[in-house]
This record gives structure tokens, sequence and C-alpha cells, in this order.
């Protein structure tokens, strides 16, 4: 009897439990944006002076450090706008599942930064992003438009779903540059070629060299001319950038350029390359071990005279250009990341840069990187509030796209004169004070409210980058966002065209297999992406 | 161990010897990653990443400057302290005293109430309902976030319980004799002889208290409370291929500031104090079970 009690005591206490749990759920779930808005309803019922509505606004940012709630930028644009803002705090290199944990909790950030344009479409399905009007956004946004229109046309129709805009694209600036061509100059020097490659047969020639006759004068058959990287170039030469999602223009329709038949002629080419052992064969395993993402180890310790990895500024040699410092002294330029490691690991070391070799028809070009970025939206609580949106718009234009460079170096750096000084106006060139260099401060202070947008980039590196030419002969793709179908099979289809192509590269399959791949992949789901996708591309194309 | 009185065959000098041999190979590759990433956080600007140095030919202790000298190393490296040693007090405070009436053979519906605990080994409310709970009990922002969902961990529990089962019962029957309560046997009787498994469990609670940085990114987003482990896995992450691919933010990336000797000594700075209490408690572990007990 005791045992049954005691029993029947036990579950309910159990029950009780759960259902505590369950009941609060539902309770507390709305309870936090409404709560907020009758409280401030209330202020306006007292009929004083109708004050401008004091908002609450939750705010994601990209943030490499989080943002301390009593940040001084972040006060200072508080009392500009008359605003409460609340920074979340989501851990970069875990955002999206910080973000989930928050939206499956009922909690919707009101600055909704969409890190990944192909998850606009999923968090649109989900019901969380409110629709922007577009005259709401030209009225209230209207820098943000004018640049991006302006350096990135049509870029602003990515952000819309079923002819709605929900996301503010964020345009990169410097991705008008593509990817740099590196050649060991002394390695050059010791085959005897003094004239960097133009078209494929002079690369190809310069390659067998590198390869075969011992450029490193070690004596030893340890050098190769490219690798994974270097590989870019060679499909480039025949129009396409395979292993990625890029899609080219051809009679007015959108291409995926991994299953055009030119492809299968630079396959053709790699694998001879790969058989003579001018192709590193270590190139499946890339060209990167580790540490910072940019710097190719295989060009660093000498294996391959040849690279493609990187970007531009990674690659500036010490004094390619001269830079104002904080004194107002001309000093000769910084070393880019993987110039310096280049530098210690083989002081010797000389390099050149090319342009992309042409192939056999005339068509040359690398890859350059997808200059969309994110999208920003607008959360769809915010949107229920009268007046938010509009002025979330607002705050979010002038802290990225005013007129006023001054302003938007504000809104990056902090106060002129505590961290950061001009050196050159002009050019948009500031130097971050001593205290703070080489610190995450700008994220810490709330110096991050900012979206990025695509002003043309006019400092000295730049300048640099035009001159050697990194603006010239870039690949970029026509689609930068995901379609429907695309995000459903893009990881099968990945899979299919990796093994492909490395098969065919490393000898394992026959060229011959390359039409059996294109099979494969249109029965995959590639046919019905290339369908949709040109619905897409027909629809929006400007 | 071999005295020195008994000879050892030939074979068996063999056997230790390839045994000796093996050990000091197993040692040197556990070892070999600290070494190299204690001397990349020694080694000075001008000594290149790529190559690899026992002793790096530049000693420096810039990183360690840099890695003192930023903001939340020091706030991170008190709330690490605050919550290990809280969080492992209070986690071998209540799974002991949970073990212990589980671990009673007179206990009413012993199995059942057993079963219930072993129940959430396997079955939980997963991430979100967490979060839920969490935050509607208050605790966003608050130590007692990292320190109350992690309270009592059914598998510790389990082993606790079981190593108390296999206590004679006629210790605690002596005791009751003597006149001595429940509260009293547990703390006098049970406890001593408890040591060894409660210093191995309050060991792995600490270690895992130490290293745990997921739910301090959930539940704390005030940067002076965050700890030691969210601070320097942002250092240690920041550049690599996996964020880069993750953001597709080349342009902001490009500024990377941590050099690969910073992220070293971060690494350095937070493993040597959880590494440094090992020694401490390594008697434990090694002490029979039944000392000073029954004998005979």
């Amino acid at each position: 009897m005791k045992k049954v009690i005691s029993l029947i005591l036990a579950m309910i206490m159990v029950m009780s439990l759960f259902a505590g749990c369950s009941s609060d759920d539902q309770s507390t779930e709305k309870t936090d944006s409404t709560t907020k808005v009758e409280g401030s309803e209330a202020k306006d019922k007292d009929g004083d002076v109708k004050e401008e509505k004091r908002y609450e606004i939750s705010w994601t940012a990209y943030q490499k450090a989080p943002t301390d709630p009593d940040g001084e930028m972040l006060k200072y644009f508080e009392d500009m706008f008359n605003v409460d803002i609340d920074v979340w705090n989501l851990e970069h290199n875990k955002y999206e599942e910080m973000l989930n944990v928050r939206l499956a909790a009922g909690e919707v950030p009101d600055l909704f930064r969409v890190r990944k344009p192909d998850q606009l479409l999923g968090y649109v399905n989900q019901g969380v992003l409110a629709e922007i009007p577009e005259d709401t956004l030209n009225q209230y946004a209207p820098n943000i438009v004018q640049v991006t229109e302006e350096n990135a046309p049509g870029f602003l129709d990515f952000g819309k779903v079923d002819g709605k805009l929900y996301g503010i694209a964020s345009v990169n600036p410097t991705n008008i540059f593509r990817l740099p061509i590196i050649y060991r100059k002394d390695w050059m020097e010791a085959v005897g070629v003094d004239k960097v490659p133009e078209t494929l047969e002079e690369f190809e020639d310069l390659m067998y060299k590198f390869a075969k006759e011992d450029p490193d004068g070690n004596g030893i058959n340890d050098t190769y001319g490219l690798s994974q990287d270097g590989m870019i170039a060679i499909f480039g030469a025949f129009g396409g950038v395979p292993h990625k999602d890029y899609w080219i223009e051809q009679d007015g329709k959108a291409v995926y350029t991994g299953t055009m038949p030119e492809m299968k002629e630079a396959v053709a080419l790699l694998n001879k390359w790969y058989e003579d052992g001018v192709l590193d064969p270590e190139f499946i395993t890339g060209e990167n071990t580790g540490g910072y993402w940019a710097i190719s180890h295989s060009f660093v310790n000498g294996r391959i005279g040849m690279t493609n990895k990187g970007n531009f500024y990674h690659w500036t040699p010490e004094g390619a250009f001269s830079m104002v410092d904080a004194e107002g002294n001309e000093v000769p330029t910084e070393a880019g990341a993987v110039y310096k490691e280049l530098m210690l690991v083989q002081p010797d070391a000389e390099i050149v840069f090319g342009q992309p070799p042409v192939g056999p028809t005339g068509i040359s070009g690398t890859r350059q990187y997808n200059r969309l970025m994110n999208f920003y939206g607008i959360g769809v609580y915010a949107a229920q509030e009268e007046g938010k949106m509009e002025k979330i718009l607002e705050i979010l234009d002038y802290v990225s796209a005013n007129p006023d460079i001054e302003v938007r170096t504000t809104a990056t750096k902090g106060i002129r004169g505590k961290h950061w000084e001009w050196v050159n106006k002009d050019k948009g060139e500031a130097v971050t004070l001593d205290e703070y260099k080489d610190t995450d401060y700008s994220y810490e202070i709330g110096a991050n409210l900012n979206m990025t947008v695509p002003f043309k980039p006019i400092n000295t590196q730049a300048e640099w980058a035009y001159e050697e030419g990194f603006h010239l002969n870039g690949i970029e793709s026509v689609i930068q966002v995901a379609t429907p179908k695309m995000n459903e099979y893009s990881a099968e289809l990945k899979k299919i065209r990796e093994e492909a192509y490395i098969s065919m590269i490393a000898g394992d399959k026959p060229l011959s297999y390359f039409e059996e791949f294109v099979e494969k992949y249109n029965a995959a789901g590639g046919t019905e992406v290339e369908e949709e996708v040109n619905e897409w591309y027909t629809a929006n194309k400007k | 161990m071999a005295g020195n009185k008994i000879k050892t065959s030939f074979s068996e000098k063999i056997f230790d010897s390839t045994n000796t041999l093996f050990m000091i190979i197993f040692c040197m590759t556990t070892l070999y990653p600290f070494v190299y990433l204690l001397s990349m956080s020694l080694a000075s600007a001008n000594v290149p990443l790529t190559q690899l140095y026992l002793i790096p030919p530049e000693i420096s202790f810039e990183s360690y400057k840099r890695v003192f000298s930023s903001n939340y190393i020091a706030s991170g490296f008190l709330v690490t302290i605050y919550k290990t040693i809280l969080g492992t007090l209070l986690s071998v405070l209540f799974t002991f005293t949970l073990a212990y009436p589980l671990s009673r053979k007179y206990f009413p519906n012993r199995g059942f109430w057993t079963a219930l605990v072993v129940f959430t080994m396997f079955f939980s409310g997963g991430l979100i309902p967490n979060y839920l709970l969490v935050r509607n009990l208050g605790l966003m922002n608050s130590i007692n976030a990292l320190v109350l969902p992690n309270l009592v961990n059914a598998f510790y529990m389990t082993i606790v319980r079981n190593y108390m089962m296999s206590l004679p019962d006629s210790l605690e029957e002596s005791a009751k004799i003597d006149g001595a309560n429940d509260i009293r046997i547990l703390v006098s009787i049970i406890l001593p002889i408890c040591k060894p498994i409660i210093a191995t469990i309050a060991l792995w609670i600490a270690v895992w208290h130490w290293n745990e940085w997921f739910q301090c990114l959930l539940y704390i987003t005030d940067p002076s409370k965050q700890v030691l482990q969210v601070i320097m896995r942002r250092v240690v992450m920041e550049g690599t291929q996996q964020v880069m691919d993750l953001s597709g933010q080349s342009e902001v990336e490009a500024a990377a500031v941590t050099t690969e000797g910073v992220k070293a000594a971060t690494i350095m700075v937070t493993t040597i104090p959880i590494l440094i209490v090992y020694p401490f408690i390594q008697k434990y572990f090694v002490k029979g079970i039944m000392v000073g007990s029954l004998k005979g």
C-alpha cells in the first residue's frame, strides 16, 4: 500500500513538472515585444505634447567581437536618433546557430542580418522577415539605394522573393577585383623565361619548366608548376569557374559553368599536366594547410611556382606604394599577409603578377568573389510597430551610406581625434591611433551598426590594384543567390561535381566520363535548377 | 613492481623494453602538439609560421603581452575560475547527496527514482527548450545559467551510486548500533570512504566546466561576463578557412589582427591552469578503494 501511494505521488510530481514547463513556454512567447508597445502607447495617452516615441531596436551586425551594451558609439547613435539599440552579441563564427535558437524561442531581431545570401529564402518562408515596401526603402534609405544602384546595378533585386523585397543587398566594394595571378619571378629567371605568360601555351611552357628544370636550384626534383588554386585560372581560360556555383550569361540565358562542354578541354589539359608531374599531385588537399586562410603553403614553401590564392591585398609587396602614417610622413606600405610570410620563409623569393592566361578561343579569366555578401532585413515584429521600420532604415542609411565620408568613418571607427585621425581625407584614408591599433575596439564600442555598401574604392591600395590590372578579366557569377531548388540539391550536386572533376584530373576515370558526369549531374537536379534559375534570371534581368 | 631480488627472464626484458619504448612514443605523440604550440607562442614575429621548430630561433614574450593586454582576458579568467569552483562544489554536493539515498536498498521505490534520473541520460529536451527554460527562469546573463542546468550529471550520479552500493552494509549497521543518525552516517562513514570516487568526478566536472563554452554563447551576451574559452575560441578561429567559408566577409576578414603566435599564446594561457590541477588530484585515483574501513 505504502509503495503504491508513494508511486502515485511520484507520478503526480513528475507530471506537474512537465506541465509547468509547457505552460511556461506558451505564456511568455510573445509578451516581450507586446509589453514594450503597450508601455510606450500608455505614454501617448497621457495627452502630453506628442513627443517622438523612443523605440527599442534590437540589432544584429557583423561582429568580430561582442559589443559592450554601454559602448561609446552605441550611446552616441542612441542619443542622435533617440532610440535604445540592443545589439545582440551573436558569436560571429556560430552566427546562424545562435540566431536560429532565438528565432525558435520567438525572438526576432528588428534589424535582421542574413549572413549568407542563400538563407534569405528560408527566413522569408519561416515568416520572420518583414516585406520592405520599395517606396519606404527609397524614402528612408536613399543613399544605400543610390550607391548600390550606381556601383552594383541590379543587385538590390537579389533581395526579392516573389517580387517583394525582403532583404537589402549588402555589396562588397573591393570584390570588383579578381583573384591575383602570382608567379615566382626568381624561378622564371632561373629557367630563362623573362616574359610573364599571356597565353595558355606560354603558361604551359613555363609550368613545365618550373616542374622539370629545377628552378630552385637544389638539385632535387621537388617542384611543381601549380596546384589547386592555380587551376582556377586554367578553367577560366575556357570560360568557367566549375568548382563553385558560378553562372555566366550565354545568348541571354544563365548557364552553369561546371557542366559546360568547354570544361572537358580544361580537364583534359589538367589531366595531362597531372600525368606529367606538372600539377602538384597533392592538389586535392589544397594549398593551405591550416592557419590564416589566404596563405598558400605550397607556394610559400617553394613547392609550386604559380598560385591564384587569396586576395590582391594579401600579396602587396612591401613598399609597392607609399602611404601616409599617423604623423603625416610618407611611408612605404606594409607587406600583405601572404607576401610577409613568403619573405620570412624565403627572403630571396620574388614575385610578379600576371593576367589570367588566354585560352585557345581567346577568352581568359579567373574567379572574382561574389560581390553580394549578405542581406539586411527587418524583423517581422518591427514592421508591426508604427514608424519603427522607417526609423531603422534611417539609422542604417546614416551609418552605412552617408555621402559625408567623415560620418561614415565615424560610424565604423569611432570618434575622430580619439580613436582615429585622417591622413588623407580625399581618399578616405584614416589611421587608427596607437592606443587602439591591432585591437577589435570598434566592435566593442559599438562602431559596427553599419552594413557594407559598394562605394567605389578610391584609396591608395585600390589605385595600386587598378594599376596592376586586378580589375580586369574577372569572372563574376550572374547568379549570386540561391533559388529554392538550388538549396534543395546543392549538397548532392556538389558531391557529384567534385568527385567527377578530381577523378578525371587524377586519371582515375577516363575523359569520356565527362558526358556521363553531365548526365548524372542533370538527373540529380541540375536540370531543374537550371530551369528555375533561368526563370528567375529572365524575370529579374535588367 | 619488480623488486631487485626477483630475476627477470630474457623474454620479460624484451617485453618490458618494448613496452617502455611504445609508451615513450605514445607520450611523445600526445606531447607534440603541446610543445609545438608552446614554441609557436614564444616565437617572435620574424619567425615564419609555416616552419616547425622545437625551440624557436628568436624567443620573445610579445605574444603573451598581447594576450594579457586584451580587454576581456582578465574578466574571462575570473568568471571561468568562479564558475569552475562554484559549479564543481555544487555539482559534487548534489550528485553525492542524490546518489546516497538511491544506493540504499531500503529506500522506497528506489528503482523508479533511479530510472527517472537515468532517463535524462538518453532523452533531453534539446537546445531550444533548454534556452526557453533558462530565459524564462530569468537566468540570462548570469553565472547561474552556466551552473544550475548542469548541477547533476546522470552518468556521474550513477557511477557514485554504484560505488556506494558496493560498500558493505555492515558499515552502516555498525554506526546505527552506535546511535548515529543518517546525516551522521553520511558525513562520518560514507564520505571518507567515497573520497576517491568524489575526487574522480570532481576532476571530471571541473575540467568540463573549465572547457565548456557553448552554453556561455547561448546564455551570456554581456562581454564582461563571458568565460575564457569563448574569448579564446574567438581569437583562435579568426581568419581561418572555416570562418571564411562561413562568413563570406573576405573584405573585413582581410584585416586579421591576430597572429598565429598570439593564438598559440592564448591557447597556452587558457589550458595551463587546468593542467596544473591534475597532479594534486592524481593521488586519489591510485588510492585503494577500501583503505581504512573494514579490515579482515
